[in-house]
């Protein structure tokens, strides 16, 4: 059972490359899920890599040579998205068939494909546009699921088209995505500077919590296929966290037991905090739609039973301990999951209303229609998690 | 790399700036590869403004490589400095289009007399810039807007290369002429020119001989009370130890130099690596938000150690930073831009601008309201001082206060009808004049109106629009 990955853009591969890296070095063996051994007995990763611009790509596959594997399968255009996903969207269409021979070449060599794993931003322009439309053209083709991993901006804003783009790409992946985990850069810089003491986080210590928590959710043969059976018809989008997260230096001194960790991903899950050090006021009663966690270490069959108080959960085990003794990391469905897009469906709201920025998506194709349709569709998404 | 920018340098300013910026751009190259320690003059990092000729690939040198520009001028002085000096290896015969007779500071013989005759050949001229690129990012237009050829030929020249090549960026550099301007028919270039601008460009980043000078005056002053900082607000090399008097005598080098270090902090994003790069086009995506309003004002700053609190208020707010002169602190900014060179944190830089989101009059439609770049490479061998630059790209309503006084001067003399004869000899008329006047006074008024608008709240049409977007409640 394998697993296509797909990295668009540069955020789809700064940390699909760093997701791969750290795979690579923790699991090894014949039958990978994300690597194969070519004829001449290399390693190389199953999946493609995208990109409008050089850069991301360049540096994406110097880092896998250092770590001893390779990207056997590049697709790229030159002249970059300008952070516009109507341009990402409207690229050529022979780039899109492009790719989508060169995805279906790698995944015939694959025995039997679980999913397709797919790492792209939200608010940039190839991340976002290119995204969405290959997700909607492939969920057209194969049958095979799709699992989206994405990125949310800083609330402060790194771009002033982004939430546009991000409503936008969350219209396309709420019809055609099969799951969708999201990540938060805002809340990546807290754990960063709380945890692991970076008093100023750079965008790969950023990187690198986020990759902590979503390798430990996607490392094990079923992962991707439990975590879609968690999934109903709109409640697709899951948030991840893992305990217990710690710094480096700490990992050798953690002494936690089952229990403890089970009760503490049971706060986490019921009462919608992703961060782990921080206890919530109110026990507000968030409705969970979805869990899915996996639990690391000896003896960790009892998870199962003590999380099966929370609806719909899926659980899988493994005697590996990554990092720590004992670990769990869940992937989480529930209501307090898309806060973050309220707010930027509010921004993206007012800017379209008062008609700023929308000339760059009018002269690359876009017409106030599909807007217009994002937004009811997003107003309903809400509406279906409780917001 | 293959983003590649092809500037095209029109008139005696022009071609001055692009000069200063071709040989900054050398001394940065050299000093970059320096670092990197690579073998060869010539890298990838170059190809972006350099190319190697056709049959010179294998030589790697500065001496074979060309730069991707055109030089454009209807006088052959400053075209002939450049031939006879050190960048003459830069460019081929092919690449100059020069004619003899000068424009004489008149708007109208730059654009009817010689925008058509010069046209042609440098439409062939970009061409085959173009065909020695991968993927063209964009165009640079180097030009003032109070002479006759930067300002008429150059806006004719803008308008031809949108007919042919519309999808490609087209970005200027304009340099608004100082009121205390020695040229008499320059409030008149300027409107016209400005009305071309508004139609045919895509981004255009305004500059001010007023500001610009006004700023080597106060570098200087500084320079004199402090020594030791090694302030020099010029031309990047030039030594302090040059004497006042000399700068006062020429003072458009060290003006040259200030803009030629905007144009450098803007491309780096491109040309170097960093965390966060950021190009052209991303960079008109996020500055203009609304098709007219493209005129985006810089301002410049070195940031000392520890001073990064003060380098980024002193950016947005002191008028002494602008290169433009305006008064920028109660005006609105539609959408800012920051490009840091040097080694800085996100973090860091992210604390600093939401205390500063809460300080200025942004309007409340576009909260996401900072684009940042970061590259790493500074630029050039110089002191502690030098060693990291932020230089600010505003979107900001006070770009109207200077379109209002230049439409004030040319309300005073075309009341007079003064030198009116001289642009109807070259072909134009009452009704050009007064058309392209109007187009400028609409812009300024849309600025002035979105300052207004944005300082209010969500109206109550707006509130009710938004309610047909949630669904029916069942």
């Amino acid at each position: 059972m394998s697993v296509v990955s797909v990295q668009i853009g540069q955020y789809g591969n700064q940390l699909g490359s760093l997701f791969l890296q750290n795979h690579f070095c923790n699991e090894n063996t014949e039958n990978s899920i994300y690597f194969r051994k070519t004829k001449a007995g290399k390693w190389v990763s199953r999946g493609i890599l995208l990109d409008t611009e050089p850069k991301p790509i360049e540096t994406a596959v110097k880092v896998a040579r250092k770590t001893g594997f390779n990207y056997p399968a590049i697709v790229r255009r030159f002249g970059g998205s300008s952070n516009n996903w109507a341009l990402g969207y409207n690229c050529d269409a022979e780039f899109l068939h492009d790719t989508i021979d060169v995805l279906r070449k790698q995944c015939e060599k694959c025995n039997s494909i679980e999913s397709l794993l797919f790492f792209a931003s939200l608010a940039g322009g190839t991340g976002s546009g290119l995204g969405s439309h290959l997700v909607e053209e492939i969920c057209d083709i194969w049958t095979c699921p799709i699992v989206v991993q994405s990125i949310l901006p800083f609330a402060s804003g790194e771009i002033a088209t982004q939430s546009l783009n991000t409503i936008l790409t969350f219209n396309s992946l709420f019809e055609c995505a099969d799951a969708v985990i999201l990540a938060d850069n805002g809340l990546a810089s807290d754990l960063a500077r709380r945890i692991h003491r970076v008093e100023l986080p750079t965008y790969s210590d950023l990187n690198t919590v986020i990759c902590s928590g979503i390798n430990r959710s996607l490392a094990l043969r079923r992962s991707t296929s439990s975590l879609i059976q968690c999934t109903t018809h709109a409640h697709k989008f899951f948030h991840e966290f893992h305990v217990p997260h710690l710094a480096q230096k700490a990992l050798q001194f953690d002494s936690s037991t089952w229990n403890g960790l089970s009760s503490q991903v049971e706060r986490m899950v019921v009462s919608g905090t992703k961060n782990p050090f921080v206890i919530p006021r109110n026990y507000d009663q968030v409705s969970v739609f979805g869990n899915f966690c996996v639990g690391y270490g000896q003896g960790s069959e009892n998870i199962g039973e003590t999380l099966k108080g929370i609806h719909n959960t899926r659980s899988i085990m493994s005697e590996y301990s990554w990092g720590t003794e004992k670990s769990i990391s869940c992937c989480s469905s529930s209501s307090s999951t898309l806060i973050p897009l309220k707010r930027q469906l509010d921004v993206a709201e007012s800017m379209f209303l008062n008609s700023a920025y929308l000339h760059h998506y009018y002269s690359h194709g876009l017409c106030e229609e599909i807007f217009n349709s994002a937004f009811c569709n997003i107003e309903y998404l809400l509406g279906l998690y409780d917001l | 790399m293959p983003h590649e920018l092809i500037n095209i340098q029109v008139g005696q300013c022009g071609n001055q700036i692009g000069n200063a910026y071709w040989r900054t751009l050398l001394k940065e190259y050299s000093h970059f590869n320096e670092q990197s320690g690579s073998q060869t003059q010539y890298t990838d990092e170059m190809s972006s403004l350099f190319y190697l000729p056709q049959s010179q690939t294998r030589d790697f040198s500065f001496e074979k490589m060309r730069a991707r520009a055109v030089l454009v001028d209807t006088e052959e002085g400053v075209v002939n400095q450049t031939l006879k000096g050190s960048l003459s290896s830069l460019f081929e015969p092919a690449q100059i289009v020069a004619s003899n007779s000068g424009a004489g500071n008149n708007w109208a013989e730059g654009f009817h007399r010689y925008g058509p005759e010069i046209s042609d050949q440098v439409i062939e001229a970009t061409r085959i810039q173009l065909e020695c690129c991968d993927s063209p990012q964009g165009f640079f237009f180097l030009h003032s807007l109070g002479g006759g050829t930067g300002s008429g030929l150059g806006s004719y020249l803008l308008q031809d290369i949108r007919d042919e090549y519309p999808k490609i960026t087209r970005l200027t550099m304009s340099v608004f002429p100082s009121r205390e301007s020695d040229v008499v028919t320059s409030p008149y270039n300027a409107t016209f020119a400005t009305s071309k601008l508004i139609e045919h460009a895509d981004c255009s980043f305004c500059f001010d001989n007023e500001a610009l000078k006004n700023r080597v005056t106060a570098d200087e002053a500084i320079a004199k009370r402090q020594p030791d900082k090694m302030i020099s607000s010029a031309a990047p090399i030039s030594p302090l130890t040059k004497s006042i008097n000399e700068r006062e005598k020429r003072p458009f080098k060290h003006m040259n130099g200030l803009v030629v270090r905007c144009l450098s902090s803007l491309t780096s994003g491109m040309r170097f690596g960093g965390e966060l790069n950021v190009d052209l086009g991303e960079i008109s995506t996020n500055l203009v938000p609304y098709k007219d309003l493209h005129f985006i004002l810089p301002s410049f700053q070195f940031v000392p150690d520890r001073r990064l609190n003060a380098s980024i208020q002193s950016t947005f707010f002191d008028s002494t930073s602008y290169l433009y002169d305006c008064q920028p602190s109660r005006e609105c900014f539609l959408a800012s831009s920051l490009f840091f060179r040097g080694n800085f944190s996100i973090f860091d830089i992210n604390t600093h601008l939401s205390s500063i989101q809460k300080k200025i009059s942004i309007p409340y439609w576009n909260e996401n309201v900072f684009k940042l770049g970061l590259t790493n490479f500074t630029g050039f061998k110089s002191s502690d001082y030098h060693k990291r630059s932020v230089l600010g790209l505003f979107n900001n309503t006070a770009v109207c206060q200077r379109f209002d006084q230049c439409i004030n001067d040319f309300n005073r003399l075309y009341k007079r009808k003064a030198c009116v004869y001289l642009y109807e000899n070259a072909g134009m008329d009452t009704h050009d004049f007064e058309n392209m006047r109007y187009s400028v006074e609409r812009v300024s008024e849309t600025y002035r109106e979105m300052k207004v608008r944005a300082q209010g709240h969500e109206s109550e049409e707006i509130k009710i629009a938004r309610a047909r977007f949630k669904p029916l409640r069942r």
